[in-house]
């Protein structure tokens, strides 16, 4: 293809950045087409399949990121000492009512969850997973909150138009045939 | 009698608890009717009580909101509170619960992209906004040059200002030294303006933030009797 001696240019921008670069921005920098740029990226990515190539290229937050291959993890991690620190239960299902509730206010959340989130909430915000975005015009005018850029590399997804639905049937329970009544 | 072999979770909350208590008594989430979990929700909390853990006040509040829907239910005649119907109530709590279970599983998914991801490593965002980056062009000479242009200024040109310091803890350490001499002395109480040690503003400004420190380590106690009217300081140890 004609733009191909850009690949080794997309891939220059992909690893300075470190943070997703968008379509658009580098179609801008390298004074392309817009729409060469996907192309561009698969055949970047093409080149990155197979064992004698540790990186690959993630679509996240609405832009094309360096990411080293989930079946490496072990090795990356003897770089440092990595201590895994997960989200705890009620911080995720704090998370997946913002997430899937956006704009969100901590009282609705708290009518859902049924307990007090106020220090749920300040870990979701160190962790910069979500962040304040205005208030609502409501009594109180309480803060609504919404999810990041970084809640979006955190799960890996694209946009939040690409968070899963529930799997159908989520919601029933097994109910056993000698039901209690 | 039923031997408790139950594992002691957390839950994160009354919710929480009444869906466990839904899901092991294998009832149905849309046909449940609370009063047959209500004593399991109660026994939890007595249960909870035995071993010592704290429990959140929501978890009361949801037991006082059961009995009541349970209780509306067997004196149908009685409404306990006259202007909310039980129905309605026994009907939102099911809407939550159900509201609530939705979001447990939202979460489990969400876990697992996380989890997914937590196995990628990318490098940390850089900024190249406003980004200054030296350039190679510093040679050792430059900086020799600028070291000699530095000595052959006349020493005037570069006046050396000194300010008074007066370090906070140093006060603090002072005025601790001087109340105590003034407590074992009989003095218990001592006036602001008798720990001064100099009119200036500053040594004012430290020593009001020093009885601020040691009011709030709780050694002093102080005392104004009107706004502006002289501030009395007690020392509390001895």
């Amino acid at each position: 293809m004609f733009y191909d001696y850009l690949l080794g240019h997309v891939e220059a921008l992909l690893f300075a950045s470190g943070a997703p670069i968008s379509d658009e921005k580098i179609a801008t920098i390298l004074g392309i087409p817009h729409s060469q740029v996907a192309d561009l990226i698969q055949k970047l990515q093409d080149d990155f399949v197979g064992e004698r190539r540790g990186l690959m290229i993630q679509k996240v937050a609405g832009g094309y990121q360096l990411a080293t291959k989930p079946e490496l993890i072990a090795v990356v991690n003897r770089l440092a000492d990595i201590t895994e620190t997960r989200l705890t239960t009620a911080a995720l299902e704090t998370l997946a009512i913002i997430a899937f509730k956006q704009p969100v206010t901590k009282p609705e959340i708290e009518a859902i969850r049924g307990v007090n989130i106020d220090r749920v909430m300040n870990t979701l915000l160190d962790y910069d997973l979500i962040r304040e975005a205005g208030r609502k015009d409501a009594l109180g005018r309480p803060i609504l909150y919404v999810t990041t850029e970084n809640f979006l590399r955190m799960v890996g997804l694209n946009s939040l138009r690409e968070l899963p639905d529930l799997p159908v049937g989520a919601l029933e329970l097994p109910v056993e045939e000698e039901q209690v009544v | 009698m039923e031997k408790y072999n139950l594992k002691l979770d957390v839950f994160e909350g009354p919710l929480d608890l009444l869906m466990h208590l839904v899901e092991k008594n294998k009832l149905n989430i849309y046909e449940i009717n609370i009063s047959e979990i209500v004593e399991q929700y109660i026994e939890y909390l007595s249960l909870m009580q035995e071993w010592d853990i704290e429990i959140a006040s929501e978890f009361l509040t949801m037991a006082t909101m059961l009995l009541l829907i349970k209780s509306n239910m067997l004196l149908p005649k009685l409404k306990i509170v006259a202007e909310e119907n039980e129905q309605d109530l026994h009907e939102e709590l099911m809407a939550r619960l159900i509201e609530y279970r939705k979001f447990k599983e939202y979460a489990k998914i969400l876990n697992e992209l996380v989890e997914q991801q937590g196995k990628v490593r990318t490098r940390e965002p850089v900024s190249f906004v406003r980004q200054k980056r030296l350039q190679n062009s510093l040679h050792i000479n430059k900086l020799l040059e600028a070291l000699a242009n530095l000595f052959d200024k006349p020493a005037e040109l570069m006046p050396y200002v000194r300010g008074e310091e007066v370090n906070i803890n140093d006060k603090i350490e002072r005025i601790i030294i001087t109340l105590r001499e003034r407590f074992l002395a009989g003095k218990i109480k001592t006036s602001f303006v008798e720990l001064l040690e100099t009119a200036s503003v500053q040594d004012i400004v430290v020593t009001f933030m020093a009885l601020l420190e040691l009011a709030k380590q709780k050694k002093i106690v102080t005392e104004q009797e009107a706004v502006f009217s002289q501030l009395t300081i007690s020392w509390l140890e001895v």
